[in-house]
């Protein structure tokens, strides 16, 4: 059971004992909310891309900016399990020194743990224990694995995207999705050949959809040049505190998928189709008629 | 998979050498566990803080650089001042065998040389859980003289 003095002392060895109850199941949603009632939300950033285009760097830019004005962080760096083992590997860390050098962060390594998408089911929980806790910023790395990953905008209040040069033609940027969620967009590489080319390209795609358009700002985490201005834009975001949108519509969605996820027979519906002894149809009615 | 552990793969000191390291971390993904690999070059207050934020059942430390008698002992220390003494450490590397019973005398419960297979190490990880379950001292600063041959 979790160790409320404990947690309220600030001990690091309670919290990340109280993350894995979560976790696990143990914890739910229910149980924070009657411990800590009157959470005032932290904020919240999500950080997402492809793999390979310098998120984790770029977050260790982002966490030296937070450290500096001695605010309390939280860093949650989400990788997916192995969809055959259960397993994982979890290697953000190795990107983000500074994390490990400051009693002010805390840094905890998430594995998505076999559900659909690219965050856990159970991290709306664990961003109301860290808000709970007082912690002031909250930033959520985690792998844009495309579409599904719209629901990193359902628990965060502001997201960055992050692009490299050559990752992806004229197509990718068309596309619709995630990249219409962001409320800042990054070029990362910048000191690569195309990467002019592939900003124009980005403010090109938002030019023909009048309603939306973020800042889209080249970075080079290797050469440490851009980010001043993105420090300056994340502030102006902070100040302005508004939440990107549609984030209703997301949030519902995948609150819906959790009640799924978290259904007391969804094991069993499983089995079952999987052995073919249900239809795809019996197997959702049978789930709607005991939600 | 019998139980999913999370599992601390650590670089102490200045050993630039890691190959060991990523393959173990592999094989211990593959066996259905989360492990969260540090880099290279950690100090051992660095390791500790992984240990605590990351809530690792195991501690594995890969040591090629011949720094492993300071600093694995170090590393023990600091975990048991930080109340992790139920973490349980094992190491890897190049570690010679004269080395070994002080080690293990520190609270290091397996140590693996070149040529170790996965299956040692999921036995050792077994035989290890197993203790742990029967209430058995296992971890790093719990009192036994109990290793992993």
């Amino acid at each position: 059971m979790m160790d409320l003095i404990k947690l309220k002392s600030g001990d690091r060895r309670a919290l990340s004992k109280t993350i894995s109850m979560i976790e696990s199941g143990e914890i739910n949603s229910a149980i924070i909310k009657e411990k800590f009632p009157n959470i005032k939300t932290a904020e919240i950033w999500a950080i997402t891309g492809s793999p390979g285009v310098g998120k984790s760097c770029i977050c260790e830019y982002i966490i030296g900016d937070w450290l500096k004005n001695n605010q309390k962080i939280a860093v949650l760096a989400v990788d997916p399990s192995s969809p055959l083992s259960g397993g994982a590997l979890l290697g953000d860390r190795i990107r983000i020194n500074n994390s490990d050098n400051s009693d002010n962060i805390f840094f905890r390594s998430l594995a998505t743990r076999g559900q659909s998408g690219a965050i856990p089911s159970n991290i709306s929980d664990i961003l109301d224990l860290l808000s709970a806790l007082n912690f002031e910023k909250i930033l959520i790395e985690t792998v844009g694995a495309g579409q599904a990953e719209v629901r990193v905008a359902a628990v965060s209040q502001y997201l960055l995207l992050v692009e490299a040069p050559d990752s992806g033609d004229m197509l990718q940027a068309e596309k619709a999705g995630l990249m219409e969620l962001a409320d800042i967009l990054l070029v990362n590489k910048s000191d690569l050949e195309r990467a002019n080319e592939k900003a124009e390209q980005l403010s090109l795609a938002f030019q023909l959809s009048s309603n939306h358009s973020p800042p889209i700002l080249m970075v080079s985490a290797k050469q440490n040049s851009g980010f001043e201005e993105l420090f300056l834009e994340m502030e102006k975001l902070s100040k302005s505190g508004k939440n990107h949108k549609i984030k209703s519509r997301i949030s519902l969605s995948f609150a819906w998928e959790n009640l799924l996820w978290n259904h007391k027979d969804v094991s069993k519906v499983l089995e079952k189709l999987e052995s073919e002894q249900i239809t795809l149809d019996e197997a959702i009615n049978h789930l709607k008629e005991e939600l | 998979m019998d139980e999913r552990l999370r599992i601390i793969i650590a670089k102490p000191g200045l050993d630039g050498h890691d190959r060991g390291a990523k393959v173990v971390a592999r094989a211990l993904r593959d066996a259905g566990h989360e492990v969260i690999y540090t880099g290279l070059r950690r100090t051992p207050e660095e390791i500790v803080r992984t240990v605590i934020d990351e809530d690792a059942d195991f501690l594995g430390l890969s040591s090629l650089s011949g720094a492993h008698n300071f600093l694995i002992p170090k590393i023990v220390e600091l975990l048991v001042a930080s109340d992790c003494n139920d973490v349980i450490v094992f190491a890897g590397g190049i570690i010679p065998e004269k080395d070994r019973g002080n080690l293990f005398s520190k609270g290091v419960r397996a140590i693996f040389g070149p040529g170790t297979s996965s299956t040692q190490m999921s036995d050792f990880i077994g035989s290890a859980v197993k203790r742990r379950d029967e209430s058995l001292p296992v971890g790093c600063g719990e009192d036994s003289d109990w290793h992993w041959d």
